[in-house]
């Protein structure tokens, strides 16, 4: 045991597990949607090439996938939390990385939805 | 290992985390991880907040909150919210910032991630209602204008 490293408290494990919950609920509330959205799009864009050989604007898709892509690392995360609740250790490792990536995908999401709101890139 | 698909689920699994003890050493690879997590957060803070800025901006300039509509109410509360998603986040920045993080510390990162994602999924509900919203008022507004 090395005492330099800190230590999960009881309290800190329970905040983890609600974590878990919401990141879970965020993430299949955004993902189902969205996969659903893009599939449609893309058959729309397959029906629309094969008809008049011309693509419909692909920007809602670009925009369905920069709002998806963190959306599954939160549910990554929630599973590794919930592999750790079960009582895998090494799993925190995994869940801190997923969040990681999850808050630097959802950086590129606001940056992106700052710029449309400043005119820089289409919003649709 | 269980075999049976039929078999109802253990109490063990149904038990809260606390009591099958996780808490335990943190690795320093998890530590390093979530100090990462806590720069890029705050980055996304500082950008959630430009968002809930420039749209509350535009709204006002657009005249759009003096109107009553379901989905201008909708899209008009998404924005407070979204500026309370950016504060939490701030907050969770703010907590994995604090070095060498002690069990005090990652309690209190661990606290302020639940309460980043719990204003995440109420915002997410709210967009999904103004997305919802938006439809159905489009789909009523266009059937009306059918001949």
């Amino acid at each position: 045991m090395n005492p330099d490293l800190p230590r999960l408290s009881d309290q800190a494990a329970r905040s983890l597990a609600g974590a878990r919950f919401w990141a879970r609920l965020v993430g299949l509330t955004t993902v189902m949607p969205c996969a659903l959205l893009s599939l449609a799009l893309l058959l729309m864009c397959v029906v629309s090439l094969a008809r008049h050989g011309t693509a419909p604007r692909l920007t809602l898709l670009v925009w369905l996938a920069v709002v998806q892509a963190p959306a599954m690392l939160a549910l990554t995360y929630a599973a590794r939390l919930g592999h750790f609740a079960r009582g895998d250790r090494t799993a925190l490792t995994g869940a801190f990385r997923a969040l990681r990536v999850f808050w630097i995908l959802t950086t590129i999401a606001y940056g992106l939805v700052a710029m449309a709101i400043l005119g820089i890139f289409p919003l649709t | 290992m269980d075999l049976n698909p039929f078999a109802p689920p253990r109490t063990t699994d149904l038990d809260p985390p606390s009591a099958d003890g996780p808490p335990g050493e943190v690795e320093p690879a998890a530590l390093e991880a979530l100090a990462g997590a806590g720069r890029w957060a705050l980055w996304s803070a500082v950008l959630g907040a430009v968002c809930a800025g420039g749209s509350l901006l535009r709204a006002v300039s657009d005249g759009r909150p003096l109107s009553g509509s379901m989905l201008t109410v909708l899209s008009t509360l998404s924005l407070p919210v979204l500026g309370l998603v950016a504060l939490l986040t701030f907050g969770f920045a703010r907590a994995t910032g604090r070095f060498p993080l002690d069990d005090a510390a990652l309690e209190e990162c661990a606290r302020r991630q639940h309460q980043v994602f719990a204003a995440q999924a109420f915002l997410v509900f709210l967009l999904a209602a103004t997305a919802i919203a938006g439809a159905v008022i489009g789909l009523m507004t266009g059937l009306g204008r059918r001949p």
